[in-house]
């Protein structure tokens, strides 16, 4: 059976990272009446426990509790949630571990029940393999140590064995009883060799198939062509065509009403950025007309969710020809009307002035990053901004695409990338999965329990500000840099800073 | 028939001296054994209970009564096979030391010896395995390596203790059956821990694969005729495989009594009570034939006799064990068997969905039972059988 449980566990090897070397899932919002802030940290193996902290914004003592819930498994199988603790020395803060058993999609639902009434937000993560954790020297040696014990001491016992065990009591060893010994020996060594060389390569063939299951890096595999139609340059994607060989293919599902978010960054000099949502043409191909930006290689991001609320992002590169002259013609391609970008040459339009670093867009207007301490990795990455016009005054923010706010968060040399919003940094999509598959189940906890609140927790809010905030934590240290796109007035603000993050 | 043994070989180069071999005798080492017995047999409950527990639970901490169980039998066969170790080597009167083997300049019966060095494996395996899930993933199957260094751990103590049993039965004259009770008892666990060991093989619904009649093949028979060749009682192999039959329905019997919820997701299978393993394989059966052929063979030995039983006895085991699970498979896989006594509907943990699949045969494809895995299981057995007669018939002689 367990045979049979590990084929189903590779049938399920379509698994998945939202982002590219940044696990950990943030959150920023409403359980019920309760505005929670919650960090799950992700384990890097499967089955793994996840590490999650919930700020609970109120004064009030009240009862947090975790829960992990399956995409795969019917609302009503789940486990009792657990109670979480609250941290020694905090007065809001909570703590607990949740085991994710699978490869796939979970929802972290994180309840909160209190004097103001009860709710829960829901928050999705993707449990996959991330990382491979080298054998400690300490702890290698030791098993070393271990090993040549229990190997020299099953000689010794063999050769005893042999000579001794059958001796009548006051009967001692003759010559024929130690050759006995000494062959039992010899056919113990050999079996202990045999043994440890089978075991070296059993070894091996495990982690080989750990490996073919470990997401170091982005995935699925991702081919990209640029081709130049008219006056116009068409970027050609091809998702999974090597992945879908040998997995399963899921349907994806719009995330803020799009199927993929492509981000364009140009290589080294990350001086021209775009965000972008290619059409689908047929199956996992999918085709964008590219903006004005100028030629050069350009590394490319795709975010995708799938149907079950397993996210992911593909990379890859491009190498842009410069934008085609000759009379305009009809487009070949109609563009997204959400679609935006920018050439953004930080030194000339970034400046700090007490501590907060301003990023001067063309017309006047600003956006401010507020001032914060030093950046530190796992710790709050301080993401506070506020756009102001040419004299000052708050300008007040539309939602785009359902947000308040987008940015990218990518390290110098490209290992970690983020997309990131007000709300948090998991897919939209794969919530409003979670939201659906349980919602069958809150209305009828509802009807039984009137003070509980399953208002969509997860809907970002619209009221007039010019301020927003957007919960993260680095992964590692480095230098970074971080676009921040805004809609004011119909248009798209971008604004780039840099950062430089430290262990 | 090369050679007839009329009774316990004395080596030509030893020297036997009566006086110390009644010491010996006196010194017969109840308490060690009987405390390694019960160790032993707190390890088999306490691994079985475990499985149980991960199939439905799930989620465990170190203090489960499950581990319990079996730390409980661990660190119990160290300290007696250790103190029987510093008894020897340092304490012992001369009689003493005529019951134990020297190793490295230390004395301990042999059995302690191995019971040591199986705890050395298992305390090896812990910080081995606790690596192992967080490089890897917590296990899903039993046999990884470093569950193997665990069972191997098992393995050790099981054969210490039924070393030591036997040794203690073997000092006492031939004649007498006296201490081969609980040296049956002691078989009927080590051939319950190989079983436990084979779980993920041994699925009724694997029953009628290629694989399941391989790995039985060659556990079983070397573990079977070992024990019952150097048991002095009569219908010994039969006893052993009744003792597991017996222990393991006792089990699986009571384990679904106690309500159990899964505590992790994610929840295939909305289980109310702990799982049972599999109903026990009907050993019993070929364990009859073994014996027929052991009482015919009893004071056989010699090389080539030896081959030649092996391969009788590897072909009883095949022909008897092959239609007797065979056919007992396809009631178990059946609706019918869906009860308390049979447990077919009470073996499936947590994190297995529901579905048709419970009740049909496995991989009917890729692990066909045809001829050539027929031929395999039968030089397996043949192979499996030779090893269990040339230990048993060294087990004999085991006084130390």
């Amino acid at each position: 059976m367990i045979r049979a449980l590990v084929f189903f566990l590779c049938l399920f090897a379509l698994t998945a990272q939202a982002h590219i070397g940044s696990p950990d899932v943030f959150y920023d919002g409403m359980a019920g009446p309760y505005p929670v802030r919650v960090t799950v940290r992700m384990p890097g193996v499967v089955p793994g426990r996840a590490e999650i902290s919930a700020h609970v914004q109120t004064t009030e003592p009240v009862e947090v509790s975790f829960l992990p819930v399956y995409s795969n498994t019917p609302i009503t199988n789940t486990p009792p949630a657990d109670i979480a603790q609250l941290v020694r020395g905090e007065t809001n803060l909570y703590a607990g571990e949740l085991w994710l058993m699978r490869f796939g999609a979970y929802s972290v639902e994180v309840r909160v029940k209190g004097a103001h009434g009860e709710g829960a937000a829901e928050i999705p993560v993707t449990s996959v393999a991330i990382r491979q954790l080298p054998l400690p020297s300490l702890l290698g040696k030791i098993l070393l140590l271990m090993c040549a014990v229990l190997v020299v001491g099953g000689i010794g016992i063999a050769a005893a064995a042999s000579r001794e065990a059958a001796l009548p009591p006051g009967a001692t060893s003759g010559k024929r009883e130690r050759w006995k010994g000494f062959f039992a020996a010899s056919a113990a060594t050999v079996i202990f060799v045999a043994a440890l060389a089978g075991g070296k390569h059993w070894w091996k063939a495990e982690e080989n198939v750990f490996r073919r299951h470990l997401h170091e890096s982005a995935w699925p595999d991702l081919a990209t062509e640029v081709r130049v139609a008219g006056n116009e340059r068409v970027l050609q994607l091809a998702v999974g065509r090597e992945f879908f060989k040998n997995n399963g293919r899921d349907s994806l599902i719009p995330d803020h009403g799009k199927l993929m978010h492509l981000f364009l960054v140009r290589h080294g000099s990350r001086d021209a950025f775009a965000h972008l949502h290619p059409i689908r043409k047929q199956g996992y191909n999918f085709e964008v007309a590219l903006p004005p930006l100028p030629e050069g290689r350009y590394d490319v991001f795709c975010d995708l969710t799938f149907e079950g609320g397993v996210s992911s992002t593909a990379t890859n590169s491009i190498l842009l020809p410069p934008v085609p002259g000759g009379e305009p013609n009809p487009p070949a391609l109609e563009r997204d009307p959400d679609d935006s970008w920018a050439n953004t040459p930080l030194t000339e339009n970034s400046a700090a002035t007490n501590g907060a670093a301003i990023y001067r867009l063309p017309g006047g207007a600003q956006v401010i990053w507020q001032s914060h301490a030093p950046l530190r990795i796992n710790q709050d990455a301080a993401l506070r901004f506020s756009v102001t016009d040419a004299t000052g005054a708050p300008m007040t923010l539309d939602p785009y695409m359902g947000m308040l706010c987008h940015a990218a968060v990518l390290r110098s040399d490209g290992a970690v990338f983020a997309h990131l919003h007000p709300s948090g940094n998991y897919s939209m999509a794969a919530q409003t999965f979670f939201a659906g598959k349980i919602a069958a189940k809150a209305d009828a906890e509802m009807s039984d329990m009137p003070g509980m609140d399953h208002s969509m927790h997860h809907m970002p809010t619209t009221a007039a500000t010019s301020t927003i905030e957007l919960p993260y934590q680095f992964p590692a240290p480095g230098n970074y840099r971080i676009w921040v796109q805004f809609k004011t007035g119909e248009r798209v603000l971008t604004a780039v800073f840099d950062a430089q993050v430290s262990q | 028939m090369e050679h007839i043994a009329t009774g316990t070989d004395v080596p030509q180069s030893s020297t036997a001296n009566p006086a110390r071999a009644q010491l010996a005798q006196r010194n017969t080492g109840l308490w060690p054994s009987t405390l390694m017995t019960l160790a032993l047999s707190s390890i088999a409950i306490g691994i079985t209970w475990d499985i149980s527990w991960h199939e439905s639970v799930g989620r465990d901490t170190f203090w489960t009564p499950a581990h319990m169980a079996i730390y409980f039998g661990g660190v119990l066969a160290g300290c007696v096979a250790g103190w029987l170790a510093i008894q020897h080597t340092f304490i012992a009167r001369e009689a003493g030391r005529d019951s134990s083997v020297s190793l490295f300049g230390a004395r301990a019966p042999l059995g302690a010896w191995i019971a040591i060095w199986g705890a050395l494996a298992m305390i090896t395996s812990a910080p081995f395995d606790d690596w192992w899930h967080n490089a890897y993933g917590l296990d899903v199957k039993i046999i990884s390596p470093p569950h193997v260094v665990l069972g191997l751990g098992m393995l050790g103590i099981s054969v210490g203790a039924l070393l030591l049993v036997l040794s203690r039965q073997n000092r006492f004259p031939e004649s007498s059956t006296q201490g081969s009770g609980m040296f049956i008892f002691a078989g009927g666990v080590f051939v319950l821990l190989g079983s436990v060991f084979l779980l993920e093989y041994i699925y009724p619904n694997l029953q009628h694969g290629g694989m399941f009649y391989k790995v039985c093949a060659l556990m079983f028979p070397a573990r079977l005729i070992a024990i019952g060749r150097s048991a002095r009682v009569s219908w010994p192999t039969t006893r052993i495989a009744a003792v597991y039959m017996a222990m393991l329905c006792a089990i699986d019997w009571i384990l679904p009594l106690f309500p159990a919820h899964p505590k992790l997701a994610p929840i295939f299978n909305p289980i109310t009570h702990m799982v049972a393993l599999p109903f026990p394989l009907l050993l019993v059966f070929p364990a009859i034939g073994i014996d027929l052929i052991l009482i015919q063979t009893r004071g056989a030995s010699g090389q080539l006799w030896r081959i030649i039983f092996a391969m009788l006895l590897g072909t009883a085991f095949v022909a008897v064990f092959l239609v007797a699970q065979w056919l007992f498979s396809e009631f178990l896989v059946s609706p019918h068997a869906d009860n308390w006594f049979f447990l077919s509907d009470r073996i499936w943990g947590y994190n297995t969905s529901s579905g048709d699949w419970h009740h049909e045969f496995w991989d009917r494809t890729a692990d066909r039972f045809n001829i050539r895995s027929f031929i395999v299981t039968w030089v397996l057995a043949c192979v499996s059988s030779w090893v269990g007669l040339f230990f048993g018939d060294w087990m004999r002689k085991v006084r130390r």
